[in-house]
């Protein structure tokens, strides 16, 4: 007697035809199936992945050349499994495969920071983070006032000034340089970025947590750092906190609450 | 009690068509990216709706949702799907099928449609793959779009899709597994004009056939678009050219044969200004004209 099936016979061959599209090389094409027709699917379903990962990392795909940018695309498709339903984040997907499997050493050390950085500037582009513009006070005073940060953002530090390479800077492990940077959406929905030195960093940090004013903020600074000049060092991080505003990623200031009107 | 739950189904399912019928008419256009700034500058009056995929728009914020928003709010906007799978071998995506509910009411879109193929294994591969045309498929595939449709609240269409290779374990025709598959399921049918085409070409059938076995009673909504002719025998479905004149031809028939749906020129590739797809679309609308006087109906046949 045979033993019931636990798969049904025609999932079974979708998974023979899955398996040969994912990796041809490593698996056979199904059996009755002509190679021109499966061709088809082969080339379609690689090219639309390559397409919808390449997109996104223009830089570390121009360093690293066709072919072995294609052929790290290859082994995610052969490999990775996408959990996404949406085709925006398949380059989210790649950046986790990248994160996960084990470096080649003949990849550049900087390539999975460069990645995450060219994945950041998409991630900030598209996330449905959007500020609640009555609540704003665009021109409010930053200094008693409650400063807010444009919402779709992401405050970085990476081992490697990744905002500046390219084809023509390529630096190796010995040219490490931390950098953190503030990569957001401004109010007219640009994605821009400004590197920040270890005090914005820490402003923008201590603003997230919310409810502080400018001022507030700017002194507890100050006192972590223990400045032996208080009033300059007060002085600088107001300057610090109306550039960000000059540069979009801070809104302006939180109404106060009376002034809601509903 | 179990009769009564089914009753109101069945009652739901009607006001929904009823709703279907006065929102959607005539031609649409598939809203890309690309048409955004021309149509936020002006809407040709001949483009009746908007066509979109909800895993483009679904959690997206900044800038070209803004847009997108402003022009859902004063245009019917069908949904078609990508991601859904539905004869895919692991289980639905209930999260993402909530989430596309929630899209659905906040653009008010009055159809949501999928294509009867999958698009999975045990992970996203973005792109149509053909389901192998056998009795068990039926049954599982039949089971997952009443799950869709228990989970949405509403009746879907499902499309016939477009292949390029038929299955070895194949134990019926295209024609009689689609057939199977809307009974079954109790759902409609989403009619793509060019994928019947093109299917015909690659598989050697009678396109014409195909359309007299269609239950036309089924299908609330068509699709035109162009394909790519790779050689004589092999035709691929790329939505990046103009559509072809058999394809035209073949549309005239439809409507003659199946009667006058609202129907939407797909352009995914090569996408040309919006004045030549408008062109296109008044096209699609002129040929409704001619098979459908302008005050009746067109979706009479989903009411009765």
């Amino acid at each position: 007697m045979p033993t019931p099936r636990s798969i049904p016979e025609f999932q079974d061959y979708q998974r023979a035809f899955t398996r040969h599209i994912r990796d041809p090389k490593k698996h056979p094409r199904p059996e009755g199936v002509a190679t021109r027709r499966m061709d088809v699917y082969n080339e379609l379903l690689f090219n639309n992945v390559v397409g919808q990962v390449s997109s996104c990392f223009p830089v570390a795909r121009s360093i690293l050349g066709e072919e072995v940018w294609r052929e790290l695309v290859r082994a995610f498709f052969a490999t990775h499994r996408c959990r996404s339903p949406y085709f925006r984040q398949i380059p989210e997907e790649f950046l986790q495969y990248m994160q996960e499997r084990d470096a080649s050493d003949l990849e550049p050390d900087f390539l999975i920071y460069l990645l995450h950085y060219e994945w950041v500037e998409l991630s900030v582009e598209i996330s449905d983070k959007e500020a609640d513009m009555r609540a704003i006070d665009p021109s409010g005073e930053l200094f008693a006032g409650q400063p807010v940060l444009a919402p779709a953002r992401m405050l970085l530090t990476y081992p490697y000034a990744v905002h500046r390479i390219g084809n023509d800077y390529q630096p190796t492990p010995e040219q490490q340089e931390q950098t953190s940077l503030l990569v957001f959406r401004d109010s007219s929905d640009k994605v821009r970025f400004i590197v920040m030195n270890p005090v914005s960093a820490r402003l923008i940090a201590l603003i997230e947590t919310g409810g502080v004013s400018g001022d507030q903020a700017l002194e507890q600074i100050v006192d972590e750092l223990q400045h032996p000049n208080p009033a300059s060092a007060l002085a600088g991080g107001r300057k610090i906190l109306e550039n960000l505003r000059k540069e979009g990623a801070i809104l302006g200031t939180l109404r106060s609450a009376a002034g809601f009107t509903g | 009690m179990r009769r009564s739950e089914v009753r109101g189904r069945q009652v739901t399912f009607h006001v929904l068509s009823v709703e279907l019928d006065s929102a959607l008419r005539g031609a649409g256009l598939g809203l890309r990216r690309e048409l955004i700034p021309a149509l936020s500058a002006g809407k040709p009056e001949v483009i009746s709706f908007y066509e979109v995929a909800p895993e483009n728009w679904i959690d997206m914020g900044g800038a070209k949702a803004k847009a997108f928003r402003a022009l859902t709010e004063r245009t019917p906007l069908v949904c078609h799907g990508l991601s859904l799978s539905l004869g895919g071998p692991t289980p639905l995506d209930e999260v993402f099928l909530r989430k596309l509910k929630s899209f659905l009411k906040v653009h008010q879109s009055p159809l949501y449609t999928e294509h009867l193929s999958y698009c999975s294994d045990d992970g996203h591969l973005y792109d149509l793959m053909p389901i192998p045309f056998t009795a068990e498929a039926v049954t599982y595939v039949a089971k997952r779009i009443r799950q869709t449709q228990d989970i949405l609240g509403q009746r879907i269409a499902v499309e016939n899709a477009s292949f390029y290779t038929g299955s070895p374990i194949d134990e019926m025709s295209e024609l009689e597994f689609v057939n199977a598959v809307v009974t079954e399921a109790d759902c409609w049918l989403h009619l793509d004009v060019n994928n019947v085409y093109v299917n015909s070409v690659n598989h050697r059938y009678d396109p014409r056939d195909f359309l007299r076995g269609i239950p036309a009673d089924r299908v609330v909504y068509m699709h035109m678009a162009g394909h790519y002719r790779e050689s004589d025998d092999l035709l691929v479905d790329t939505h990046g050219a103009d559509v072809i004149d058999p394809v035209w031809d073949l549309l005239e028939f439809t409507y003659r044969e199946i009667g006058v749906h609202p129907t939407l020129l797909e352009r995914d590739f090569n996408i040309p200004p919006l004045a030549d797809l408008v062109t296109e679309v008044a096209r699609i609308a002129s040929v409704q004209h001619r098979f459908q006087p302008a005050n009746s109906h067109a979706n009479a046949a989903i009411h009765s």
